[in-house]
């Protein structure tokens, strides 16, 4: 039996698109009212029910008809309760192809669930026994063809494996700013690095990197630097590191026995504010300290579900109780 | 749930989103990491002491006593309890129990390896399914003194709230339990801390 419920409540307009509501904590149980079309009859959905432990994208719906509820089942288009916490990797899909491209053409006949701008793991990519550096590492992934490929957007050419796994990553990691690894570095008078996952730094953080020599550029490796300029079309940055004399980025070959540390970018110290204060001594909490991680759900939009059509006023009620058992 | 794992889970999770990390590539399981060996303790050491990160526990001395063995100064790694049996196939390994001394030893302490004092918990971090083959890679951090810290805010890190049933509801039949932060777990110095990253022993 529950007792002494928490009730959250949420007003929106809704814009016909699907909406997350986050909340401060779990949930039990979450009715939705379409404030628009509850007094009309004739079959409208305008009341949605969901309870912890019903399949994500699920609802009750209820509609109405000659003032009579009627409650219906129904297996998609409802709610998807989120929990960025728990970042468990989706199921190992096969890949027939990764080609040796840059970014990487990645052939799978399945790509359900898949969206441009999703991260995916690769694990167990091999050609003739050897095994590639792509393994172990998470990519975002862009022109996305449904059951055919997707590219590894900001990856180079690291061979070409003729099978491998892919798995999809839900959610980044919960605390910003995130260590993120390199795909490749352009060499200069400052020093342009590329990440193989959308990185979401700010000009003015500070970096120090990993790089060992199976990479090559060890030169790199544990120098500090402040993010000078950040392109998130090439998911890069640059940063103030006089490279022209360092050697060459790369990516081991193929082995049986591939073992390696990949480079990494790692954001350090208080960031500040403007470049203007290059110092970075603020007393400012806003380096590698963020708690990103929440708990929401999301409603599905349109005419008959929770999310609502455009226009439509929307309550939604949420509620916490306690379990005596 | 506890207050104050939750608090060690929040620190772990910060741990794992930004510090540096190295590959245990010393193994034989055919892994990217592969399993912890003396070779990838020795190199996360190196690390750390060019880093100029200090111990964290002062080494103990020898004493004629069987089956006991010197423990040296040692930076401390916090991993999950599903490596003992790595840890322990590691070369070098020194069970608590063989340290000359007992005074010294902390609860959740599994043992040594050169300059590195092992404590493992059940929440200790893991990355599923990140390894080349697919496997699961435990995270392993390896930290000096004072590399990270949990910064309070608001004049307080965690409270405790309890509210006696008198004054919980009318009947005085239930009573409620909760508690709240306000602090921030992060890394003061990230040259001093390091992610050991290594699979299971096959």
């Amino acid at each position: 039996m529950a007792v002494q419920d928490n009730v959250i409540r949420a007003d929106f307009v809704s814009d016909g698109a699907d909406r997350e509501i986050i909340i401060p904590c779990d949930f039990d149980y979450v009715n939705v009212v379409n404030l628009s079309t509850v007094a009309t009859s004739g079959g409208d959905a305008s009341r949605y029910e969901f309870f912890k432990g019903m399949a994500n994208a699920s609802m009750i719906r209820w509609n109405k008809t000659a003032l009579v509820w009627a409650p219906t089942y129904v297996a998609s288009a409802g709610f998807v309760a989120v929990d960025t916490t728990q970042s468990a990797p989706g199921a190992a899909i096969a890949v027939t192809d990764i080609s040796n491209a840059t970014p990487p053409v990645v052939s799978t006949a399945t790509t359900t669930g898949l969206a441009n701008g999703d991260v995916v793991r690769i694990v167990n990519a091999v050609n003739g026994g050897n095994y590639y550096a792509y393994n172990g590492i998470d990519y975002t992934i862009a022109a996305l063809s449904a059951g055919v490929s997707f590219t590894l957007a900001y990856m180079v050419a690291a061979g070409n494996a003729d099978t491998a796994q892919y798995m999809r990553i839900p959610y980044d990691p919960i605390y910003y700013p995130r260590r993120r690894t390199i795909s490749t570095v352009t060499t200069g008078v400052t020093t342009e690095i590329f990440m193989t996952v959308t990185h979401g730094y700010t000009v003015g953080q500070r970096v120090t990197f990993s790089v060992t020599s199976d990479n090559g550029m060890t030169q790199l490796d544990g120098l500090r630097a402040q993010i000078l300029a950040i392109n998130t079309t090439t998911n890069s940055i640059t940063v103030n590191v006089d490279s022209s004399s360092f050697t060459a980025f790369s990516w081991p070959s193929a082995s049986a026995s591939l073992a390696f540390t990949p480079a990494q970018v790692i954001p350090f110290g208080d960031a500040p504010a403007t470049l203007a204060n290059v110092g970075g001594n603020q007393s400012v909490l806003d380096g590698a300290t963020r708690n990103t991680g929440r708990f929401a759900i999301t409603l599905t939009g349109g005419a008959a579900s929770p999310g609502g059509a455009a226009g439509n006023n929307m309550r939604v009620n949420i509620y916490k109780g306690m379990l005596l058992s | 749930m506890s207050l104050r794992q939750t608090e060690d889970e929040l620190t772990r999770n910060m741990l794992a989103s930004t510090a540096s990390f190295i590959n245990c590539t010393g193994g034989v399981n055919g892994d990217n990491p592969t399993e912890m060996t003396r070779f990838d303790v020795d190199t996360v050491i190196q690390t750390l002491a060019g880093n100029n990160a200090y111990t964290i526990s002062d080494n103990i001395e020898g004493d004629d006593k069987f089956g006991t063995a010197p423990v040296r100064d040692a930076y401390f790694a916090l991993g999950s309890t599903n490596l003992i049996r790595t840890i322990e196939g590691v070369t070098g390994f020194i069970a608590k129990a063989q340290y000359p001394f007992q005074s010294t030893v902390l609860r959740p302490e599994w043992g040594s390896v050169s300059n590195l004092r092992f404590l493992l918990s059940s929440i200790g971090s893991f990355t599923q399914n990140a390894s080349a083959l697919g496997a699961d890679v435990y995270n392993v951090f390896c930290v000096g003194m004072e590399a990270y810290a949990c910064i309070e805010q608001d004049g307080y890190s965690a409270q405790f709230l309890y509210r006696p049933p008198i004054y919980d509801g009318p009947l005085a039949l239930n009573a409620s339990v909760g508690y709240k932060f306000a602090e921030v777990p992060r890394i003061t110095n990230d040259a001093w801390v390091i992610n050991l990253r290594t699979t299971l022993l096959a």
